[in-house]
């Protein structure tokens, strides 16, 4: 394969796999609630998990080490196990709502109960963990999640007012009638959405599944620069259908389906089914990435063989986290909770602890010890310091404001 | 843990990778072994210590006690004690990375891993383990 | 900072949603529970609503229809039984309820005939249906304005 088809490959999965069950929910909720008074976290969550997917990239690249490896080696034992757990019960939730929003997709398209599809779901996702190999799986649903383009073609469809689409977003205030805790508390579930752990871990140990050299960071810089770009503007497309179609007539968003009447109401049935073939690809993907990260960091914490490189004899410990997580997350969603409300909570308390793996790699990706002369930049740092304080504030408001609010009632 | 002469050394240890002869990972650096001569002087580090045996103390608290516990079920054979890798046998020090001249089936910490290689993935169907 | 501190924080969001059902003090307080319970199905009834419409003019498949109203029919016989189970706290809520109830209850039984006839593929009891959830949205607007 050539060089440039190469790089237009992983643009074009980094694009298809950048969206989640978190962006499809808080994506529509927002849109439908509060119009475009919210798209500026989009665009700064996008830059943060831009930087971040950058250093975590850059450190596994040029030192062959993982997130958890320099979590348990510069925090020590046992802070770096407070940080383990916080991020294995985020990933847990997070599972339980992919699984869901798989689920729930499929019972759109089927009117068979979601319920009966988790136990199908779970096993497809087990199998494809067992058996396909890693740059299949990460191609095959980064590209059929390329299918949420939809959301932009149906945005166009709809002729709206782009003027008053941009001045909503440029101008944010809150709508009448809801609070600025209300408003905050979703700002931080949607900026939780765009950098939840489990992207960075599977980012992080990706790369060195890959076996990414020096000499690769340039296109991974290409699918971090275009590729999540990218990957916002759809997310942005999906509130701005909701925003139009939604609000004016409401409708609050509490289910996917809900979330999805726009796309058929610009785009009919086609469009439909475009949107729940990328609905499924992006839960699907994300599920088998959160499952693989979930034994990617307790094998780095521990000094385990990891990888879905190595065949399950390998690396027995990694497989078996791995199918005792998707057997965990699975029994979750057969609780009958609400995959969407599941994902809200996941999403808020993922920016809950952001703060506990991005202070590391901060610090590491500034440490000519490990990276040479491949260390952040000023500017670099200067964004970096200045998204770590929004991460900081956002985690600090989260639980006071979930309280506050009721979790955003 | 408070042992200032040898802080740096420790923590050039503490916590990092250990590998076999051929790169493979058998765990981390959990605690390490001193000995303080006995003509007197600094201490001397003797042995890494590997395994939750070791690792159990140094979290401390409740979930120090429950690793500990988990660390004995591992190891039922007789002594509970961690599992001591002997300083001379480390060959490198590489950043973030120990290597050691051992084969990991040597080193004996992998107790977890044959046990769960044995009762949960040689089992499945498709693990590419002859059974 | 331990895994019981993580625990801890779990624990207090389980609470905090919980605390999401308090009891009511006021007539004011019902006023304004009986004003949420009215916008929340009023949200269903759109839904419905606009779902019904697509499925009308085929631009939406039946089993995608079906679902999402069976989904908001759901929201909307538990946020009534939620508003039920309250005990008014005076004359004037007692009666503010049963004047509620008279506009809940049928758009709660127009949302299960429209999901009736799309499980059951009856395409052309549509349009009556969709003027059923046109008034029920009136008058939910209607006690919504009301009570606001």
């Amino acid at each position: 394969m050539s060089k440039l088809a190469s790089i237009t490959l992983g643009i074009l999965t980094a694009i298809g796999g950048f969206l989640d069950i978190g962006e499809l929910v808080t994506g529509s909720l927002t849109g439908a609630r509060f119009g475009m008074s919210l798209a500026w976290v989009v665009v700064l969550g996008v830059a943060a998990i831009m930087l971040y997917a950058d250093m975590s990239g850059r450190i596994a690249a040029i030192t062959g080490r993982a997130v958890f490896d320099i979590v348990r080696e510069r925090l020590g034992p046992r802070a770096g196990l407070v940080n383990l757990v916080a991020s294995f019960l985020i990933n847990f939730l997070t599972l339980a709502a992919e699984i869901g929003g798989v689920a729930l997709a499929l019972d759109l398209a089927s009117d068979v109960s979601y319920l009966l599809w988790v136990p199908l779901v779970s096993l497809l996702a087990w199998v494809v963990i067992w058996r396909l190999p890693y740059q299949a799986m990460e191609r095959v649903y980064g590209l059929m999640g390329l299918a949420l383009i939809v959301f932009v073609v149906a945005l166009v469809k709809l002729h709206p007012s782009w003027s008053g689409l941009w001045h909503g977003a440029s101008h944010p205030t809150v709508p009448t009638g809801e609070g600025h805790p209300t408003w905050f508390y979703y700002a931080i579930a949607l900026f939780g959405a765009a950098i939840t752990p489990y992207e960075v871990f599977f980012f992080s140990s990706g790369a060195i599944e890959e076996g990414w050299t020096r000499k690769d960071l340039a296109e991974s810089r290409a699918n971090i620069l275009v590729g999540f770009p990218l990957g916002g503007a759809l997310t942005i497309a999906w509130m701005a259908l909701a925003a139009v179609v939604l609000q004016p007539r409401g409708i609050s968003v509490d289910h996917l389906g809900q979330a999805g009447l726009p796309v058929a109401f610009a785009l009919g049935k086609v469009g439909v089914a475009f949107m729940l073939v990328g609905f499924f690809a992006a839960t699907f993907g994300a599920a088998m990435e959160v499952t693989l990260s979930s034994g990617y960091i307790l094998g780095q914490y521990l000094g385990w063989s990891w990888g879905k490189k190595l065949r399950p004899r390998e690396a027995p410990r990694f497989y078996a986290v791995c199918l005792l997580v998707l057997f965990g997350a699975t029994g979750l969603v057969l609780t009958t909770i609400d995959p969407v409300k599941l994902t809200e909570y996941a999403v808020v308390l993922s920016a809950v602890a952001l703060p506990l793996t991005y202070f590391p790699i901060l610090v590491v990706a500034n440490d000519r010890t490990y990276l040479g002369d491949d260390v952040n930049s000023w500017w670099m740092n200067l964004l970096g310091t200045g998204f770590l304080v929004v991460i900081v504030v956002a985690s600090a408001a989260a639980i006071p404001l979930m309280i506050a609010t009721k979790a955003g009632l | 843990m408070t042992m200032p002469p040898t802080i740096d050394i420790g923590r050039a240890l503490l916590d990092r990778l250990v590998t076999d002869v051929d790169g493979r990972p058998l765990g981390r650096v959990d605690d390490i072994e001193l000995r303080t001569p006995e003509a007197g002087g600094p201490p001397v580090i003797e042995a890494i210590l590997c395994g939750p045996m070791a690792l159990g103390p140094r979290l401390g608290g409740r979930v120090g006690t429950w690793w500990l516990s988990v660390g004995r079920r591992l190891r039922p054979e007789s002594n509970p004690e961690p599992v001591r890798i002997p300083l001379a046998l480390v060959t490198e020090l590489r950043p973030g990375e120990v290597r050691l001249s051992i084969s990991r089936d040597d080193a004996g910490t992998l107790q977890l891993r044959d046990w769960v290689l044995d009762k949960l993935i040689a089992p499945l169907p498709g693990s590419g383990v002859a059974t | 900072m331990g895994t019981r501190s993580v625990v801890g924080w779990l624990a207090l969001l389980v609470v905090s949603a919980a605390a999401c059902a308090g009891p009511s003090g006021t007539t004011d307080d019902f006023r304004h529970k009986v004003s949420r319970t009215a916008a929340s199905i009023d949200s269903d009834v759109q839904t419905a609503l606009l779902t019904a419409q697509l499925a009308l003019r085929e631009r939406l498949a039946l089993p995608y229809a079906a679902t999402t109203i069976s989904q908001v029919e759901d929201d909307a016989t538990s946020a009534q039984s939620t508003l039920d189970t309250r005990q008014p706290p005076t004359t004037a809520a007692h009666d503010l309820l049963q004047h509620a109830d008279t506009v809940l209850q049928p758009a709660i039984s127009a949302l299960t005939d429209t999901r009736i006839a799309l499980r059951a593929r009856n395409i052309d009891q549509l349009p009556a249906l969709i003027r059923r959830l046109q008034g029920a949205n009136h008058d939910l607007e209607q006690l919504y304005q009301a009570v606001s």
